[in-house]
This record gives C-alpha cells, structure tokens and sequence, in this order.
C-alpha cells in the first residue's frame, strides 16, 4: 500500500496541511467552519489566481518563467473595459481578448527562442511593456461600467458554486487531460527534462516551447473575464501583486523549477492549501503585508524541500544524506 | 586540458587570446549606450524647455545617484548569471529598520551609516545561502526574499513611520551637503561605481564572479567554488543595496515600508540597458550606471515634456526587451567570431 502511494507523496502531504490549515481556521475564527463562507472565500482567494498558476503551470515544465502574466491579464482586462464601451457583446469581445492575450504570451515565447534569451529578462520587459500598453489604452481611471452579461462568469454562481470556481474546475479537467493525455502534453514535458535531448530526437523544441507560452497567454485572457466579473471594475494596474501567489503555488504544487515534472492535481491542492491559508489569515486579522510574507515563506520553504532530495547526497549521514 | 587533470587547482584562468574581440565589442557597447545618452540628452535639449541647464543636469544626476547604487548592486549578482528580485525590499527593510536601530543608539554622527549597510548585508546573505547553498533557483529564491523582507519591513514598522526630523540631524542634511562643490549622493554614487569597478575588474573576487558568470562549469572545473563565489556576490549585493537605503531615507522626509517598491525593476532595467548580459559573464558597473543615468535622463525629458507617466513605464519595458535583444545578438556573433578564430587556427 505504502509503495503504491510513494509516487504521491506530495499530494498526500499537501492534503495533510490542508486539513491542518482548516483546522488552524476553524480554530481561530468561529465564522471559518460554513460551506457558505468557504466557497465564497475560496471564489475570491483562488479562482483568479488559479487560473492564471494554471497558465503558469505548462511554461514552468518546459524550465522557463512567464512574469508578465498578470499583466497581460490586465490587458484582457482593460480590453474589455474598451469593447464593452464600444457596445460590443461578450462573445465577439472575449474572442478579441482572448486572441490579443494568446498574441502577447507567443510575443513572449517567440523572443525567449528565437534569440535564446533567458525567460525572466523577456518577460521581465514585456511585463512593463504590457502594463504600460494597458495605461495607454485605458488610462490611469478604472472603468466600472460593465454590462450584466460580461459579470456572469466571475459573480454569478450555478446552483450553489460559484461559476468561476466551476470554470476553474473544469480548466483543470482539461489541461489535466491536455498535459497528461495528448501528445502535446507529453511533449512539454520531455522538452522540459532535457531540451538538447528532445531536439535530437526531433521534437521540433521552439514550437513547442512557443505554444506554452501562447496557452499561458490564452488562459491569461480567461482570468481577465473572471476579474472584471469579480471586482465589477478594470483597471491597468490590476493584479500587481498576484505574481508571487501563482508562482507559489506552481512550485508548491510540485512542479518543478528546473522543468519536466508536476501534475494538475499537486498545483490544485496547492491552490486549496494557498486558499485555506489566506481565509485563515483574513479571518485572523492579518494586514495585506503580513499574509505576503507568510506565502513568501511558503514559497521559500516549498522550493528548499523540493532541493532537499537534490542535496541530500552531500549532507552528513546525520543529517539525512548519504 | 588533460595535462592539467592531476595538478592542484589553479586560481582564476587568464584567458589571453580568444576573447580579445569580443572584449572590444563588449567596450564598444556601452559606448554605444553612452552614445544614446547623448544622443538622447541632445533631442530632449532640443525639444524640452529648461533641459539643457546645469541645474537640469544635476537634478538629474541627484535622481540618478540612489539608482546607480542598486543597479551596481545588481550588476554584480546578473554578472554571476543570478537575479536580485528583493534589492527594492531590501532597500526598505534596510532604511526603516536601520534608521529606527540609528535613532535608539547613542549620536555617533555618520559613522551609524554601517547600521542600514550591516542590515543590507544579513538580507544578501539569506539570499545567498538560498541560492549558492540551497541551489534554488534565483528568480524565484527571491521573488520569496521580496515579499518576506517587505512584510518584516511591515510587521516592525506596525503601522508608524519614522519623521526624518527625528533622526540625527546629519541624515537629513545629507541630502543637502556638498563635497568639492558636488552633492554629497553623487559623491557616494561615484565612489560607489569606482569600488564597484575596482572590485570587478582588479580584485580576485571580481574576476571570480566574471569566471563562474560565464562559464559555471568551467570555473568549477579550475577549482572555483562557484556556490561561496556567488554567496558573496549576494552579500556584496545587499550590502551596495544597503548604501542605496541610505541614500533613499536621506532624500525622504518620512521613512516609510513601502519605501523603493517597484525599484528592482528599475535597477534590472538599468543594468540591462547598460550592457549587462542577463546570460551572465560579461557587463560593467561602469556601464549599469550609463543605463541608470539614461532612465533618469529619459524620466526627467519626459516629465519636461509634459508626457504622461504611462509612457515613461512604456518606455522602460520596451528599453529592457530592446537591450535583451541587442544582448542576445551580440552575444551570437561573439560566439560567431570566437568559432571563427578557432576553425582558422585548426585550418
């Protein structure tokens, strides 16, 4: 039984701090313990974030890093912003964002291979690029004045879930089965565990390594809906601070850094882990600065265990190497 | 090579031959950058009213100090083929922990300016350890140290901030003194640059951490331990980081937690606009601090100008994916020559 759980053992263990960290909520505030009040804070901590650490998530197992995505989100966001001033209906306008936040993760993606360039310094620039293309576009007022039919997805609810949690749910059914079902998902992952390997053998690697990037933007532009649907508002300087959440919880969901492993269902544990944590922490009174640093620390520690089975080797034997 | 397998470990390798082009063409750019300041300097002369006067110049210079000092401190960990995310969090951690320690030791005078520059140098050494020791990868190693020294910035300050009227009285006038007619934060950004240059290209440490930017393996291979190499590479990061703190709480009137939020941007935009390689091994701090004064220059053109804030952050991404590109393509026609030179003499 042991043996036939091992290869889940990371799932397991984050499993067990989500029941710790429950309890950690349910103990420090009386108003933690109710379906009501969990699904509601998990809509408002992990539903956006969720989707954008998935759109994370392909990039990360390929061995690369796309910063600006909570940028290019806030493109999508004032996009819709601009259409919907326009008078134009959700379905055309999600189409348009859709397509220009999947063109800003290929712009990404093509500068990272065609010039060899490491992935932070192109998104790094592109982050500012887009945040400033959005500031341009929608300047520095944000725009509340979205019709009812553009708020759906990210307010409204199917029976008694939120709809963009289901929308999450059903995100993770399908990339679960895009990454490790389809051909395609197998690709990402042979390229992100030896690319020079991978090239030999005749996986043509830039291509596939563009289409991480340009799904990452896609799902981007998704988040964007589900936004303008939770804060009723677009802004460009939205999501500024969501980086270090998603990053987080791709690492902290197993993924890892270096590239080529990591499932779906890791990072939605993760995402629940992040989630509980951070209703425990509001319910317990913690500033906005305070909540960053603990899930600072959690990324910290999260990336350290996961080197700690590469530098066990060169440990005393008392400390667990050898 | 194999000759050498059983000898000791040999300290810094001297390369000699191969890489004089490419030491010309790395010379050239950031002449090349210098040559776009003044380019740059001379179309905002040209088009912005009050640009071009010394009191022009030295506002900019004054802005410029505090950047240069972080894009030094950032060039030396990029050189290494590592990034510094936390240099803005560092910076806040330093001045407000720092200066409040200042207020509560007995008046010293300036010789407290170690207290923020010690704080500097414990921020570099937890990131170092993470990254050399704990082989983390640097983006996100401190990405974490970003948020985590930020929020102590938050949990110590509790909701105050600290009156710069409250502090000894040479903090403040800092910002003000002159030495030999310059200001005093230029004076410290200039020596600054000069140490940092000094301590890359002449001292052992220098050419360590040029060695195991450009080649890790290799420098491994002569006997470089790359992991402490880098270790120190942070720590002289925070401690530079730590100067910069300083130079922040001087020019504030009230010290705040959220003090230099956003500025690790600027500084990697700074050092990538000034020839730095984001690959790693090659950039001066002489060339970081081109780009730094070039970002100031092109924040105060624009402010003269009367152009939006927007556009001057337009203007920053699209410099550092341009200086990206021009890096990425020097850094194959390097390569280029330095095949070609080989297949000639084995011709």
């Amino acid at each position: 039984m042991t043996a036939r759980l091992a290869p889940w053992r990371n799932e397991l263990l984050l499993l067990g701090l989500i029941l710790v960290a429950a309890v950690w909520a349910s103990l420090s505030s009386p108003f933690y313990l109710n379906a009501g009040q969990i699904t509601y804070s998990l809509q408002q901590s992990i539903a956006i974030v969720g989707l954008l650490a998935l759109g994370l998530m392909p990039v990360m197992v390929i061995g690369e890093i796309d910063i600006s995505l909570p940028a290019i989100m806030a493109l999508g966001n004032i996009a819709f912003a601009r259409l919907s001033q326009g008078g134009v209906g959700l379905a055309p306008a999600l189409l348009v964002v859709l397509a220009m936040t999947t063109a800003a993760g290929l712009v990404n993606g093509w500068l990272v291979v065609a010039f060899g360039l490491p992935s932070l310094a192109v998104t790094l620039g592109a982050m500012g690029a887009y945040r400033a293309l959005a500031l341009l576009l929608g300047g520095q007022e944000g725009y509340a004045d979205f019709p009812d039919s553009y708020l759906g997805l990210g307010s409204g609810s199917i029976g008694p879930l939120p709809a963009s949690l289901l929308l999450l749910l059903a995100a993770f059914v399908l990339f679960g089965f895009v990454l490790h079902a389809t051909v395609f998902g197998r690709l990402l992952y042979t390229v992100g565990s030896n690319s020079t390997a991978a090239r030999m053998s005749g996986i043509p690697v830039g291509r596939v390594k563009i289409s991480a990037f340009a799904l990452a933007g896609l799902t981007a532009g998704l988040a964007a809906l589900v936004y303008i649907g939770q804060y009723q508002s677009a802004r460009a300087d939205n999501a500024s601070d969501m980086l270090l959440f998603i990053v987080t919880a791709v690492v902290l969901g197993g993924v890892d850094i270096f590239g080529g492993s990591g499932n779906v269902v890791g990072l939605l544990l993760s995402l629940l882990l992040l989630g509980t944590l951070k209703n425990g922490m509001g319910l317990a009174n913690l500033s906005g600065p305070v909540q960053t640093l603990v899930i600072g620390l959690v990324l910290i520690f999260a990336v350290l265990a996961a080197q700690f089975r590469t530098w066990r080797g060169s440990l005393p034997g008392w400390l667990g190497g050898g | 090579m194999s000759a050498e397998a059983g000898t000791a470990p040999r300290p810094v390798p001297t390369p000699r031959r191969a890489p004089r082009i490419p030491a010309t063409l790395l010379q050239n750019r950031v002449l090349g950058v210098a040559a776009f300041l003044v380019l740059l300097s001379l179309a905002f002369a040209a088009t912005a009213p009050h640009f071009a006067q010394l009191e022009n110049a030295t506002t900019i210079a004054l802005n410029a100090s505090t950047l240069v000092v972080l894009a030094a401190a950032e060039t030396v960990v990029v050189v290494t083929r590592n990034y510094d995310l936390s240099v803005g969090s560092t910076a806040a951690l330093a001045a407000y922990l720092g200066l409040d320690i200042v207020r509560h030791l007995p008046p010293l005078g300036p010789v407290l300016v170690i207290v923020p520059i010690l704080i500097g140098l414990a921020c570099g050494v937890v990131n170092g350890a993470i990254v050399a020791y704990g082989r983390v990868p640097s983006v996100i190693a401190t990405l974490g140290t970003m948020s985590v020294f930020r929020g102590l910035a938050f949990l110590y300050a509790n909701g105050h901030q600290i009156d710069v009227k409250d502090l000894p009285g040479w903090v403040a006038s800092t910002s003000a003194a002159h030495v030999l007619g310059l200001p005093v934060l230029i004076v410290i950004a200039l020596l600054v640059v000069a140490a940092g240059s000094v301590l890359l290209r002449y001292l052992p440490l220098g050419r360590q951490i040029y060695a195991v930017g450009s080649n890790p393996a290799a420098a491994e291979f002569y006997g470089l331990r790359a992991p402490r190499i880098i270790f120190r590479a942070y720590v002289l990061c925070g401690g530079l980081t730590g100067i910069a703190a300083f130079m922040l709480a001087a020019q504030a009137s009230w010290i705040v937690p959220y003090l230099a939020q956003g500025m690790e941007l600027s500084a990697l935009a700074a050092v990538v606009i000034g020839g730095v390689s984001v690959l790693g091994g090659s950039g001066t701090v002489a060339g970081a601090a081109v780009g730094a004064l070039t970002l100031a220059t092109i924040d105060n053109g624009l402010v003269l100008l009367g152009a939006s804030e927007f556009v001057r952050e337009f203007v920053q991404g699209a410099a550092i994916v341009a200086a990206v590109i021009v890096d990425a393509l020097i850094q194959h026609r390097i390569r280029d020559l330095v095949r070609g030179l080989r297949r000639r003499r084995t011709a």
